[in-house]
């Protein structure tokens, strides 16, 4: 149950303990904080933050959907070659707790958790955009 | 595609005497953490005619159907996103919480649908990683039972003559004091 991965080239980053092949993810608009701004912040930041799960209140996580952003929706894919705490991801979710899984680490903010990623896609499409809308690919 | 019955116990008796919805509040409250057991295909409407009742929540990643219980004294819950596959929901088990419960995650699991009347929903995913874990004997994740452990206790000599005595007694001697006791 692994998301669409990428060939070994395209991994990132110097120390290799806690990666992974890297693997590509994506988040859809509609969540609690997945806005157009917060889109922009992961481009600047490269990093994806999380808050609080429902079954977890002791440790932050970051989660995300499997495989590339559904065509016709909007929201952003990503790609990361952290891999996700064992034995906490559905067939659907992906979840990286900051309870020392290796390459998750405390937001900035110290109220999310956050991994590297590298954003392969930012589709905008709708509510307060532009009328042409943002369909971003670097 | 898996029965319940075939993935967990052969005969689950029906528990439901154990099992008691919780509020978010006390669930939240214990700082558990639900990891997911298995994911399982059934309508809302089947779920809610067997009493299961959910609340709408929503968090970073979107909105999502979440109904918590208290299984014995573990966390479960039975949550699926909104925009996930439809007719299909997680089953969580607060996995560190039944090690001093000493419970399996998986018979927790199953004790929760079968108390619910759910014995004949399909399983469509259970989380090899964990089940790895608890499968084999000594696992990783259960706690390591010990057997009974015994203690002797015997003051060591101190003082001069305790020394004394102790240089001067005999290899056997115990044993010969005992043999002339009979």
């Amino acid at each position: 149950m692994a998301g669409e991965t990428l060939p070994a080239s395209s991994a990132r980053g110097k120390d290799q303990s806690h990666q992974m092949a890297t693997t590509i993810y994506h988040r859809k608009v509609g969540g609690r904080n997945q806005t157009l701004d917060t889109a922009l912040r992961q481009i600047h930041t490269r990093e994806i933050w999380g808050g609080l799960s429902a079954n977890n209140q002791a440790a932050f996580a970051v989660k995300a959907l499997r495989g590339p952003l559904p065509s016709n929706t909007d929201g952003v894919e990503f790609e990361t070659d952290v891999a996700p705490t064992p034995g906490c991801s559905t067939p659907a979710e992906i979840f990286w707790y900051n309870d020392g899984t290796p390459g998750v680490s405390l937001a900035s903010d110290g109220n999310h958790a956050a991994i590297p990623v590298k954003i392969r896609l930012v589709r905008y499409t709708q509510n307060n955009i532009p009328p042409v809308g943002i369909d971003w690919i670097p | 595609m898996t029965s319940l019955l075939t993935l967990f116990t052969a005969d689950q008796p029906n528990n439901s005497a154990a099992v008691r919805p919780l509020t978010r509040l006390a669930y939240e409250r214990t700082l558990g953490h639900a990891m997911p057991i298995c994911a399982f295909r059934a309508s809302r409407q089947l779920l809610t005619s067997h009493g299961v009742h959910f609340e709408r929540e929503t968090d970073d990643l979107g909105e999502y159907l979440i109904s918590r219980f208290k299984v014995g004294a573990v966390l479960a819950a039975i949550q699926a996103y909104v925009d996930s596959t439809p007719s299909q929901f997680n089953l969580y088990v607060d996995v560190p919480g039944c090690r001093p419960a000493k419970q399996d995650p998986f018979a927790v699991a199953s004790t929760l649908l079968v108390a619910l009347g759910l014995r004949n929903v399909a399983i469509v995913w259970s989380n090899d990683e964990l089940q790895q874990a608890f499968s084999t004997s000594p696992t990783p994740a259960r706690p390591k039972l010990k057997g009974p452990v015994t203690f002797s206790f015997e003051r060591k000599p101190t003082t001069k003559p305790e020394l004394m005595a102790k240089k001067t007694k005999p290899l056997g001697a115990r044993q010969h004091k005992m043999a002339s006791a009979d």
